[in-house]
């Protein structure tokens, strides 16, 4: 297996699990650091040049990403970037210069992933997108909210990435869309042609690795069954936390995220009702790029989602495949009248409810063979009033306490259709048909908002834990479900946390 | 003198603050970070960085999951039959003294037989992999003989449980006062402790050399204690052991005692091998088992005058230590001494307790205690304003220390009052009075409207002592060589953590020859280049390693000239260094050429530098006398949006007029202030460091401990120099910047108060205690309208 570090072509010669940041340091490029290995401070930032899409509209050519939970065997045959690889000679990559020139670094330790994370503004042109100084600035916000750093304040590297854009750069680093045509060098390269290599290497040499990187349904149910007890990847962010933060060895991983039919976005007709059908290896980014024009409550809700780093690897089948209490696509979900569509290794196919598909504390209906192809919803559901409200101790890059979904059908002064669901507020995330039915067909007056209110405190038990109390939980929880309801029959209130909309 | 007045980050290089053309001054002017271009190409080197030694080994350590219990049996057999497992190491092994403690005692390498703590250390592995040693030290089976355990400060004061003796601060009699007093009031608050969060972790890589002594590179703000407790463990002298610094990734006062432990554990593993150890904690170990800043339950009592001027104040302190007093006492009489702040008690009675709790042995941090004494003092000045109707900022102006109210409960006579002016200029720049009018205005709209936002406002200043509180750590030491191209090479006891330490002390050694700052390179920190340093700490790092290195390039300027005075026949007074030249009578000659001569005529050209600051002197048990040097200042405004019916909000703008005497760099000044104040916007509002009932951090990780990212920080965040020097004669009359910045932070404590108090009109002190998280907030403004309705019916 190759991988293109810097244009150069390395050798995938470790253990499976072996994460792209240890990897880098292995073979001495020691630029990139750790800071967690949770993907939570962005020391770790690199990109990919990513080469396919096929999402209509390109999405960006250079993806950032948290090298310190990203297994390196996921990246056959692809072509990252490091701190290493921007400058050119003496000239620095504007990313870097401008970091300088602003005094963007005090210890330091932090500067290489913020600057990769300014450098693939750069090079994605997010200028292009941005209209005045102000959504400049949210760009570059936005660039690094999964960088910490714990020095600078911030203040000096915001600048330096509104300095980096500021400038009309050409693009920097090179955006070949296949593997570019170089020479191999160095002590660790592979002295050979890597195009071809790339093509005859990736499978068979994956398997020996513990990486399989199917392309097909054919080929991962194939891997399934030969592979019973491999333990499926899709970006990682969830599952490496295993590997990084446990300590626990995972022999074998098949890879979704390279196979065709699980990473389609597409919204097509069906019995008359435009469906919408995002893969389950489909990444927050992309997700936001299809979507986010039908909806803005999405995009403000995947902006609170994990950073920049996350959303460029995290997908939807991971956040419905760790059955995780607090994850914050099922409520979406659950109110978009969304359906699970679940595959086999053996070939059968079922369609799930969101609520069936959970059936305890981290528990999925999923058998031993099954895995997730796709969620589905109506797209007639993001035309109805829908709000999405998430409440975490900070506003960026943080996990829910709680989540609302709401989405309400009918008039200001009579819902006829009501979806109500909420994450973090039980075991598994969870649909309120109690309040739903309370509000259905009934005047939505402050009698009846009371009241809905009121129910909904009776309708759940959440947890006291490290990221909010109970009680708090509950407040939050009847505070949002008012929110909603005022909003539905047309008030506006404002948000002191409305993140920025791009 | 120079008045450097406004200064701006955005000045070039070359250019002095106000755009003016220095010629070769090289101090007050936005010289980069010297390792800024390695940072951003990612080749400056940490502890991590360096090149693996063949056969290295790494260190794990096996954690304790109780608070405080008897170790009735431990079963290492599978960590050692785990995969890759080269060394296993118990208290037992340790060849030397088992106490790592900086100061007292208690501090254990390893556990013996009792643990203390959740995350205590019990025993440590080495193996060929981090992350097999990481799999092998999980794998110990531990039989525990549970023992009652004191969790919080409340409940080791009840059992009188200290780790050092209480002190008291007393001037006049306070309750005399407090009873006379026209108005009262008391209050109390509990001040959450703070993660460092350094970004690179606690970390140490050590060599071993031939005659049993080892080398250390360490990430380490305290290159010589490494060193003393290094040999002290391995049970060797001194000078076996050498230290080296040549960066941290981030300290703050948590790689000032606890970066010891990792050099220790490394050096046993390597002499016992013989091979290269290398201990890097993951983050999560390093969250766990090294000390934070200290959780304080302050406790206030106050009597005033009908303009709110204290008459009276009695403080009670109670720092939560955790299980030994590693540097508490320093710490606990930190927040003693600044429990005034900026402020003339008057009559003052200031109690401060260690309270010895199981939980992990807390340590310095920026602002060493600090911080938490002013928090009851601002906190008590709001009260004041709230209990009179006013607004706190004429409360605050009317307590400031001032000529004839100059003397604080330490006996330490405030001589420099420039904070009257420095808030009066911060005052109108941030227009702070118009604001705070509409503020109130908008704040009646919404409580008559019943709507949710809400907006707050304070000014805090912040007045910070300037010295290490321990007199004898007052003494630093340089090494200057200069070579015989020109090139000179300064080594001083100082560590570098980011702070621009050594592009100060490149800048006055490049000031002090008149020479260009490029022919300077600072080096590694090394305890074999200057010996007995005191820790990079107490924010004193510039002003005595400054005047240190100064002192040596005096030395190398004094004795070239001496020399050319001899070789040019000529009066020394005819010779200057300045311009990259040393001109003798006039004609400039090469820096490089002079040097050169000097070498051919054997002319010394290296030299050592020493200081120890003045003046300073302190009676413990008195609790009286002159801890500080000088007072460094400032004052901030923050201003918040809060959402009354979630506690959300955000800090909408922030100005800060900050005090750093005549600046050695303001860019690097500036740095330090923006860096510092979102330090402490952090430690008081999204950082939550929890504890469950058992003892065990749940905030453990960065996915659940939230230091805050680039959105928090407001737009508008306006930061300026006050245009002062220092009255002491410091190194080139600039003053410390390190830690008070921090505090400047409480403005935005108080301001959420502020908000917090305008839902039940002004009327009500809330009670917030801090972090101010959006939770907190939440209640405090929840409890306040119950305590209306109540008032009402
Ligand atoms: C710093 C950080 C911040 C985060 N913030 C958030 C947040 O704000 N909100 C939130 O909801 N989550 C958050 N997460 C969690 C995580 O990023 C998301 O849950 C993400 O969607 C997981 O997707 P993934 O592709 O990375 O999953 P992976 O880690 O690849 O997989 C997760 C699990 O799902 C299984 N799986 C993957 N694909 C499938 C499939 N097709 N069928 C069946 N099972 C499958 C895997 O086997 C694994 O058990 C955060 C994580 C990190 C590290
Ligand atoms: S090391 Fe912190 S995000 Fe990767
Ligand atoms: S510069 Fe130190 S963490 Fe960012």
């Amino acid at each position: 297996m190759i991988v293109e570090i810097n244009q150069k072509a390395m050798q995938i010669d470790g253990e499976p699990t072996e994460t792209v940041l240890e990897f880098l340091r292995r073979h001495g490029l020691k630029g990139t650091k750790e800071g967690c290995a949770s993907g939570d401070c962005g020391a770790c930032t690199v990109m990919v040049a990513d080469r396919a899409t096929g999402l209509g509209r390109q999405s960006d050519p250079f993806k950032t990403f948290n090298a310190c939970i990203a297994p390196i065997g996921q990246f056959a045959g692809e072509s990252i970037v490091t701190v290493e690889g921007l400058a050119q000679g003496d000239k620095l990559h504007p990313a870097q210069q401008s970091m300088m020139d602003c005094h963007g670094s005090q210890c330091g330790f932090c500067t290489p992933g913020f600057v990769m994370s300014l450098a693939a503004l750069v090079e994605n042109g997010a200028t292009d997108f941005a209209t005045d100084d102000d959504s400049v600035r949210e760009q570059v916000q936005l660039g690094i909210s999964g960088n910490l750093c714990r020095c600078t304040g911030y203040k000096p590297i915001v600048e330096a990435g509104q300095a980096a854009l500021a400038a009309a750069h050409d693009s920097w680093l090179y955006v070949d869309a296949s593997v570019s045509k170089h020479q191999s060098e160095g002590v660790t390269d592979v002295e050979s042609d890597v195009e071809s290599e790339v093509e005859s290497q990736v499978k068979n040499e994956a398997a020996n690795q513990g990486v399989y990187l199917p392309e097909s349904l054919k080929e991962m149910n194939a891997f399934i069954m030969q592979f019973p007890t491999a333990r499926l990847i899709a970006g990682g962010t969830d599952l490496m936390l295993e590997v990084t933060q446990l300590y626990r060895d995972i022999d074998q991983m098949i890879s979704v995220n390279k196979v065709a039919e699980l990473t389609e976005l597409t919204i097509e007709m069906h019995e008359g009702k435009e469906i919408c059908r995002i893969g389950a290896a489909v990444t927050y980014q992309d997700i936001e790029l299809a979507l986010g024009q039908r909806s803005p409550a999405l995009v403000d809700l995947l902006h609170r989602l994990g950073s920049t780093q996350i959303r460029n690897r995290g997908t939807l089948g991971g956040n419905f495949g760790n059955g995780s209490p607090i994850a914050d696509m099922p409520p979406v979900f659950m109110v978009l009248d969304g359906v699970l569509n679940i595959g086999s290794s053996s070939g059968a196919k079922r369609a799930s409810s969101i609520e069936d598909f959970y059936l305890d504390y981290r528990q999925t209906s999923l058998a031993a063979d099954e895995y997730i192809v796709s969620v589905e919803f109506p797209v007639q559901a993001l035309t109805d009033f829908h709000r999405f409200y998430k409440n975490s101790k900070r506003i960026e890059d943080d996990i829910s306490s709680v989540l609302g979904a709401f989405r309400f059908e009918g008039c200001p002064d009579q819902i006829s259709k009501a979806a109500i669901a909420f994450g973090g507020m039980a075991a598994m995330p969870v649909k309120l048909k109690e309040v739903e039915a309370k509000l259905e067909g009934a005047t939505l007056d402050d009698e009846l908002m009371s009241q809905a209110v009121q129910l909904l405190s009776m309708a759940m038990q959440p947890m006291t834990d490290v990221r909010a109390s109970a009680a708090y939980r509950l407040r939050m929880a009847q505070t949002m479900l008012e929110r909603a309801l005022r909003e539905f029959r047309g008030e506006h209130l404002p948000q002191v946390t409305e993140v920025r909309h791009a | 003198m120079r008045k450097l007045g406004k200064t701006s980050r955005s000045d070039s290089d070359q250019n002095g603050p106000d755009g003016s053309d220095l010629g070769s001054s090289s101090v007050g002017v936005n010289k980069n970070h010297d390792s800024s271009l390695k940072h951003v190409m990612g080749t400056a080197n940490y502890v991590d960085d360096i090149a693996e030694p063949r056969g290295m080994l790494f260190v794990a350590t096996g954690l304790s999951t109780q608070a405080h219990a008897r170790i009735v049996s431990l079963d290492l057999d599978p960590v050692k039959t785990s995969k890759g497992v080269v060394d296993v190491i118990v208290h037992d092994d340790i060849p030397g003294d088992p106490d790592v403690s900086p100061v007292y005692t208690g501090d254990l390498l390893l556990a013996k037989d009792l643990v203390s703590y959740v995350g205590q250390p019990l025993f440590a592995v080495a193996a060929t992999t981090q992350r097999l040693a990481q799999q092998a030290a999980r794998k110990a089976v531990v039989e525990y003989e549970q023992l009652e355990a004191i969790l919080t400060s409340e409940a080791a004061l009840k059992q009188s449980s200290f780790v050092l003796p209480t002190r008291t601060f007393v001037m006049g009699d306070a309750d005399a006062q407090m009873k006379a007093a026209p108005n009262k009031l008391e209050g109390e608050q509990m001040v959450r402790g703070q993660e460092h969060f350094y970004l690179e972790g606690q970390v140490a890589l050590v060599v071993p050399l031939e005659d049993g002594g080892v080398h250390v590179h360490a990430s380490s703000q305290h290159p010589s204690e490494v060193q003393k407790l290094v040999a002290s463990v391995l049970g060797v002298n001194l000078n076996q052991v050498q230290t080296e610094v040549r960066r941290m990734g981030g300290g703050f006062g948590g790689k000032e005692s606890q970066a010891a432990i990792p050099g220790c554990m490394a050096a046993i593993f390597a002499i016992r091998n013989n091979r290269a150890v290398k201990y890097r904690m993951p983050r999560h170990d390093d969250m766990v088992q090294t000390g934070k800043r200290h959780d304080f339950w302050n406790r206030y009592r106050c009597g005033f005058d009908a303009d709110g001027r204290l008459l009276g104040v009695d403080m009670e302190l109670a720092g939560l230590c955790g299980f030994s007093a590693d540097l508490s006492e320093g710490i606990v009489d930190r927040a003693m001494f600044h429990a005034d702040n900026a402020y003339y008690l008057n009559t003052a009675r200031i109690v401060g307790y260690r309270c010895k709790t199981n939980t992990v042995s807390n340590t310095a941090f920026r602002g060493f205690g600090g911080p938490k004494g002013m928090m009851a003092v601002e906190a008590m000045m709001e009260d004041v304003a709230l209990s009179l109707g006013k607004d706190p900022l004429d409360v605050r102006k009317a307590n400031l220390y001032a000529q004839g109210r100059d003397e604080t409960p330490y006996g330490q006579k405030v001589e420099q009052h420039i904070l009257s002016e420095l808030i009066d200029q911060l005052e109108t720049s941030a227009d702070y009075r118009a604001r705070r009018a509409s503020i109130v205005a908008f704040n009646k709209a919404a409580n008559e409207n019943a709507s949710q936002l809400l907006k707050g406002i304070s000014l805090t200043p912040v007045k910070f002592g300037i010295s290490f509180t321990s007199t004898h750590l007052n003494q630093a030491g340089a090494l200057m060589h200069v070579y015989t191209d020109g090139s000179i090479q300064i080594n001083h006891g100082g560590t570098e953590m980011g702070q621009g330490l050594h592009t100060k002390i490149a800048q006055i050694v490049a000031q002090t020859l008149g020479i260009d700052y490029s022919r300077i390179t600072v080096t590694a920190t090394r305890t074999d280049k200057v010996p007995n340093t005191s820790p990079t700490a107490a924010s004193s790092g510039t002003d005595m390693n400054g005047m240190a290195a100064q002192d040596a390039a005096t030395q190398i300027r004094d004795r070239l000239t001496v020399f050319i005075a001899d070789h040019f026949k000529t009066e020394k007074t005819n010779i200057s260094f300045a311009n990259d030249c040393i001109n003798v009578a006039g004609e400039p000659h090469g820096f490089a050429d002079m040097v050169q001569l000097a070498y051919m005529n054997r002319v010394q050209l290296s030299a050592t530098g020493f200081y120890k600051t003045p003046e300073i002197h302190f009676d413990k048990q008195a609790g009286k006398g002159h801890p500080f040097y000088y007072f460094a200042c400032g004052a901030a405004v923050s201003e918040v949006l809060v959402d009354r019916t979630t506690g959300e909000y955000k800090v909408t703008q922030v100005d800060i007029l900050h005090d750093v005497g005549d600046s050695l760099n303001p860019a690097i000044d500036i740095g330090q202030i923006e860096g510092g104040f979102v330090q402490g916007m952090g430690w008081l509002t999204t950082e939550e460091l929890l504890w469950d009932d058992t003892g065990r951090l749940i905030s453990n990780s960065p996915a659940n401990y939230k230091i805050p990212t680039a959105y928090d920080v407001p737009e508008k965040f306006n930061v300026q120099l006050f245009a002062a020097q220092n009255y002491k004669p410091t190194i080139y009359r600039s003053k410390a910047v390190g830690e008070p910045p921090l505090m400047l932070a409480i403005s935005v404590w108080c301001a959420l108060r502020d908000a917090c108090a305008a839902s039940a009109n002004y009327k009500i002190a809330p009670k917030l205690n801090s972090p101010a998280t959006f939770e907190q907030v939440y209640w405090a403004i929840d409890d306040l309208q119950d305590q209306l309705k109540q008032k009402q019916s």
